[in-house]
C-alpha cells in the first residue's frame, strides 16, 4: 500500500483556445495508490469522465491539457510518445464504460473479441491457448457457461453479463489500474452489487488499483477506500472514504450527500419533528417546521373510496412472428394484478427490470389495455371503456415519463407542450388563455414563465422533467403516474424534483402511482408499496414496513442489493 | 439553499464545446444555401421573363445559320442543326423544364410523405399493406408505365409529370417512413396519446414537425434528379413534343449531330442542367445542415 501508482498533478483541460476556452478540468490533484479503490464522484458536468480520458490519452479532439502532469508507475503519460500511450492502454491501464453494449463489437462473437485482445497482449500464445485463457477469464468473472457465451454475440447477452465480459476485457492483461466510468449505472440494483463485487475482486486478485467513477454515494460506500469530490471541474475534497461520508467537511460535499436519498431517513426525519423534504435532510436547520406533514397518511378524507381499483388484469404480449425471423411466442407481462390506489395516496410499484412495472402503469394509464380484467378508474372500466370516451377521460390521469428527454416533442416550444392539450379538452378557450394557464403551472413546478418560449434541448435535465410534470398538471388530472421520474436525474435535482412532488401532492391533493427501482426513493416518498414479480403482484405492504422481518424474500432481496452509506466513525488506520 | 437552485445554474451540458466549430460549419452551410438560392432565382427569373430575354424566337429556324459556334455574331451559344438560336431555346426551355421538374418533386414528396405518415402511424396491417403496394411500384419499369400513361394521354408534359411522380413516391415513402417509425417509438407520441391527441393530431402536430426537415431534404434532392429524369423521357418521345424547347429534348437532339463534329447544341443544355441539379443539390445538402445539429442534438 505505499506509494501513488498513479499521480495526476494540476491537470487542466480545456474545450477550445484562447479566451473563449472553457476550463472543464481546474487543477486536479489527486493519487491513486497501489492496490486501493479510489473514487471520483459528482455529478453530471463535474469533468470527472474527462479526467479519465486525460489519463487514458482518450481526449476528444478538441479539448486540450493546458497544465498539470500525469504519472503512471513513474511514467509520465502526458508527453509519452503516442505508441507507447496505445502500449499503456492495453497493459497498465484497462478500461470499462458505462454502457457495455456501446463498446463490445455487435458484429463479432464474445470469443473472438477476448481472443483478439490475447492476441495482443501474448503474442505467442496459440489458438487453443487463447481459448483457454479466454474462458478462464469468462469464468473468472463469474460466467458459468463460458462455453455459450465465448459463442454469443453481445446483443444476446443481459446487460450484466455484458458488464462482465467488460471486466474481462479490461482486465485479461493484469493492468496496474482499471478505470471503470460508471460501470452499474445502466444495472439493476442486484446486478450493481454483483458487478461491483467482481470488480473489487478481479482488482484484488491482479494486484491493481481501482479508479472508479461514479454519481452514486452508495456506491462509494460500498466499493471506494478513498475519495475524490469533484465540482466543476475541480476538486472540493478528498480524503478517506470512512471519514469523508461521516464528517464531510465541504459545504457541497456535505449538500450532495444529504440529497441521497436512504432507507430510514423518512422515520428520522419524524422523528425530528421535520417535513418530509429532501431539503430538510440537508440537515441545515433551513426546514420550517410549520410545514410539517401535512396530508401526511394515506387518506385524508372521511369516506375510504378507492380512485383506482385494478382486478385480476393480465397483459400478454406476442412477440416475433411472420417477417420478424423469430418464432411468435407469447408473454405474460402482467398476470392476474389486483391492487387498490386511494385517494390522496402515493402508491409505490417496485421490481426488477423486466418485472412488470411499465405495462402495469400503462394499463393503469390506458396507454395499453388489459387482456382480461378491470381497471376501475373513478367508477368507470377503462380497460373496456370505448375509444372516445376512453380519451374524454384522459385529463383525469396524467404521464410523466422516466426520460423528460424524449417524452417532450423536440420541435415544439414547451408553452405550447402544455397549452396545446388545454384547447384540446376545452379547459381554454384560446391559445392566449393556454399560454396564460401554461404560465401558472410552470410557476407550479418552479419555473419562471420565460421558459414558455424555449424548446426542450435549450432546458437541463431537471428542468426538462419539471416541464413533464408541468405538462401533465396543466390538465388538472386526479392521478399522476409517475415513471422512475428521477432515475435520469443527478442526486440533487433529484431530491429538489421529489420535494415538488410531495409538496404538489399537498397543495393539489393529488394521487400518485409511482414506479420506482430505487427503494430509497419509493420508501421514502410512498404510503404503500406494491412488489411485482415476473408480471405477479407479490405482496403490498405499507413503506413503514419496507424493512419489517415477514417481507416476500422478492423484497428482501431487492432490500438487500440497496447500498446504504455507511456513516460509523472514522477508523484509525 | 444549494440544492433547489441548482437546477437553474447548471448548464444542459458542457457548454463551449462544440461552439466554434458548429458556428464555422453554419457560415459554410450558409454560404452554399445561398449560392444555391441565387442559381435557382436566377434561372427561375430567366424563365419567367423569357420573352423579354431571348433574342430570337426558339422556334424559329434558319436554314442559312447551321451549327454557328459560341460566340458567333448575333448568336451568342451559337445554333443547333435547325439552325435555331441556342441562347434563346435555353432561356424558353427553363420553362417546361423547371415547372415539370418542380411540380413533379413536389406532388411525389407530397404524395410520399403522407403515404409514410399514415403508414408509419396506423396499426400493423396498414402500414403493411401501403409499403407491399410500394413494393410493387418500385418493381415497375418506369419506361412501361411512362408508355401506359402516354398511350391513355397521349404524349405531353403531364405525362412526364405522371411519371416521375410514379416512380420517385416509393423511394420518399421509404425514406419518410423509416424516420416516421423511429420517431414513433419515441416517449413523446406515448406522451401526446396520454395527453389526448388524436391520430390526426399525432400526425401533422407532433410527429410532421420532427421529419419534416427530413423530407424537405430529400424532396429538393430529388429536383436535379428529376430535371435529368425528364429530359430521358422527353427524349424518348413520350415528354415535351418538339418544336417545343426543353432542355431534355435539346440534349437528345444535340446527341444526334454529335457525332457531325458539333458538340455544343447537346454540350449548352447539359450544362445548364448540370448547374441547375448542383444548385437544387447544394440546397438540399444545405437544409439537411441547417435542419440536422439542432434536431440531432435535441433529439438524443
Amino acid at each position: 500500500m505505499t506509494g501513488a501508482l498513479l499521480s495526476v498533478r494540476d491537470l487542466s483541460v480545456e474545450f477550445g483556445r484562447g479566451p473563449a476556452a472553457e476550463r472543464v478540468v481546474d487543477e486536479v490533484t489527486f493519487d491513486v495508490r497501489r492496490g486501493e479503490t479510489f473514487a471520483l464522484v459528482g455529478e453530471s458536468g463535474a469533468g470527472k469522465s474527462l479526467t479519465a480520458s486525460a489519463i487514458l490519452g482518450l481526449l476528444p479532439d478538441d479539448a486540450v491539457v493546458t497544465s498539470g502532469s500525469i504519472s503512471l508507475d513513474g511514467e509520465e503519460v502526458l508527453t509519452a510518445e503516442r505508441s507507447s500511450v496505445t502500449r499503456f492502454r492495453g497493459s497498465k491501464i484497462g478500461m470499462i464504460f458505462q454502457n457495455p453494449l456501446a463498446s463490445l463489437d455487435p458484429s463479432f462473437r464474445i470469443g473472438n473479441q477476448l481472443k483478439e485482445i490475447i492476441g495482443l497482449h501474448r503474442p505467442a500464445a496459440s489458438k487453443r491457448e487463447r481459448h483457454e485463457i479466454a474462458e478462464t477469464w469468462l469464468r473468472n468473472v463469474g460466467i458459468g457457461d463460458a462455453a455459450r457465451v465465448m459463442s454469443a454475440y453481445p446483443h444476446e447477452l443481459s446487460g450484466g453479463m455484458r458488464q462482465r465480459v467488460m471486466i474481462a476485457l479490461a482486465s485479461l492483461s493484469g493492468p496496474a489500474l482499471l478505470i471503470a466510468d460508471e460501470p452499474t449505472t445502466a444495472l439493476d440494483a442486484v446486478v450493481q452489487k454483483q458487478i461491483l463485487d467482481l470488480l473489487i475482486g478481479v482488482t484484488r486478485e491482479t494486484g491493481g488499483s481501482l479508479l472508479l467513477i461514479t454519481h452514486d454515494f452508495g456506491v462509494v460506500s460500498y466499493a471506494a477506500d478513498r475519495v475524490a469530490v469533484m465540482k466543476d471541474g475541480r476538486i472540493v475534497e478528498q480524503g478517506r472514504r470512512d471519514r469523508l461520508l461521516a464528517a464531510p467537511s465541504d459545504p457541497y460535499t456535505r449538500a450532495l450527500i444529504g440529497a441521497v436519498p436512504e432507507i430510514g431517513s423518512r422515520a428520522r426525519l419524524a422523528g425530528r419533528g421535520l417535513p418530509r423534504r429532501f431539503r430538510a435532510a440537508g440537515g441545515d436547520g433551513r426546514a420550517d417546521a410549520a410545514a410539517a406533514t401535512p396530508g401526511e397518511g394515506a387518506v385524508t378524507g372521511p369516506a375510504r373510496s378507492p380512485l383506482v381499483t385494478v382486478r385480476n388484469v393480465t397483459k400478454e404480449f406476442v412477440v416475433g412472428g411472420l417477417g420478424t425471423g423469430q418464432r411468435k411466442r407469447r408473454f405474460t407481462a402482467v398476470r392476474d394484478v389486483s391492487l387498490e390506489i386511494e385517494r390522496g395516496e402515493i402508491f409505490g410499484l417496485i421490481g426488477e427490470s423486466g418485472s412488470g412495472k411499465s405495462t402495469l402503469s400503462r394499463l393503469v394509464g390506458g396507454l395499453l389495455r388489459a387482456d382480461s380484467g378491470e381497471i376501475v378508474f373513478d367508477g368507470r372500466d377503462i380497460a373496456r371503456l370505448p375509444k372516445a370516451e376512453l380519451r374524454r377521460l384522459r385529463p383525469r390521469f396524467q404521464f410523466v415519463f422516466q426520460d423528460a428527454t424524449s417524452s417532450l416533442n423536440p420541435r415544439v416550444p414547451v408553452g405550447e407542450q402544455i397549452g396545446r392539450p388545454l384547447l384540446r379538452f376545452g379547459k381554454a378557450v384560446s391559445r392566449a388563455e393556454g399560454r396564460a394557464r401554461a404560465a401558472e403551472v410552470l410557476d407550479l413546478v418552479r419555473l419562471p414563465a420565460s421558459y414558455l418560449d424555449r424548446y426542450p434541448h435549450e432546458l437541463s435535465g431537471g428542468q426538462r422533467q419539471r416541464i413533464g410534470i408541468a405538462r401533465a398538471l396543466a390538465l388538472e388530472p386526479d392521478l399522476l403516474i409517475l415513471d422512475e421520474p428521477t432515475s435520469a436525474l443527478d442526486v440533487s435535482t433529484q431530491a429538489a424534483i421529489l420535494d415538488l412532488l410531495l409538496d404538489l401532492r399537498d397543495e393539489l391533493g393529488l394521487t400518485y402511482l409511482f414506479i420506482g427501482h430505487n427503494l430509497a426513493i419509493v420508501e421514502f416518498l410512498c404510503d404503500r408499496v406494491g412488489v411485482l414479480e415476473r408480471g405477479v403482484l407479490l405482496e403490498t405492504f405499507g413503506a413503514g414496513e419496507l424493512s419489517s422481518g415477514d417481507r416476500h424474500p422478492v423484497t428482501r432481496a431487492l432490500l438487500d442489493a440497496v447500498l446504504p452509506i455507511r456513516r460509523e466513525a472514522p477508523v484509525a488506520d | 439553499m444549494v440544492l433547489t437552485a441548482s437546477p437553474k445554474t447548471r448548464a444542459p451540458r458542457p457548454p463551449g464545446r462544440p461552439a466554434p466549430r458548429r458556428r464555422r460549419s453554419r457560415l459554410r452551410v450558409n454560404a452554399q444555401v445561398t449560392i444555391a438560392l441565387l442559381l435557382i432565382a436566377g434561372f427561375v427569373l430567366m424563365s419567367l421573363l423569357a420573352p423579354v430575354l431571348a433574342p430570337y424566337d426558339p422556334d424559329l429556324a434558319d436554314g442559312g445559320v447551321k451549327y454557328l459556334g459560341v460566340g458567333a455574331p448575333g448568336h451568342l451559344l451559337g445554333t443547333d442543326e435547325l439552325g435555331r438560336d441556342i441562347l434563346s431555346r435555353l432561356i424558353w426551355g427553363g420553362r417546361t423544364s423547371l415547372v415539370v421538374a418542380l411540380v413533379a418533386s413536389l406532388a411525389s414528396t407530397v404524395v410520399g410523405s403522407v403515404l409514410a405518415l399514415v403508414a408509419g402511424l396506423s396499426g400493423d396491417r396498414a402500414a403493411g399493406l401501403v409499403m407491399r403496394t410500394v413494393d410493387i411500384m418500385f418493381a415497375f419499369p418506369v419506361i412501361i408505365v411512362a408508355l401506359v400513361f402516354a398511350v391513355i394521354l397521349g404524349p405531353g408534359t403531364p405525362v412526364v409529370v405522371l411519371s416521375i411522380v410514379f416512380s420517385a413516391v416509393p423511394y420518399v415513402t421509404r425514406v419518410v417512413f423509416a424516420e416516421v417509425k423511429l420517431q414513433r417509438g419515441r416517449e413523446y407520441v406515448e406522451a401526446a396519446v396520454s395527453l389526448g391527441a388524436g391520430f390526426f393530431s399525432i400526425l401533422f402536430r407532433e410527429v410532421l414537425p420532427n421529419v419534416l426537415g427530413q423530407i424537405v431534404v430529400y424532396g429538393t434532392g430529388l429536383v436535379g434528379g428529376m430535371i435529368v429524369f425528364s429530359s430521358s423521357l422527353s427524349a424518348l418521345g413520350i415528354g415535351v413534343q418538339p418544336p417545343t424547347a426543353d432542355w431534355g429534348r435539346m440534349i437528345s437532339e444535340g446527341a444526334k449531330v454529335i457525332i457531325t463534329g458539333n458538340v455544343y447544341p447537346a454540350l449548352l443544355p447539359g450544362l445548364v442542367v448540370l448547374v441547375v441539379a448542383l444548385a437544387f443539390n447544394w440546397l438540399g445538402d444545405g437544409l439537411r445542415d441547417v435542419f440536422d445539429p439542432h434536431g440531432r442534438r435535441a433529439g438524443r
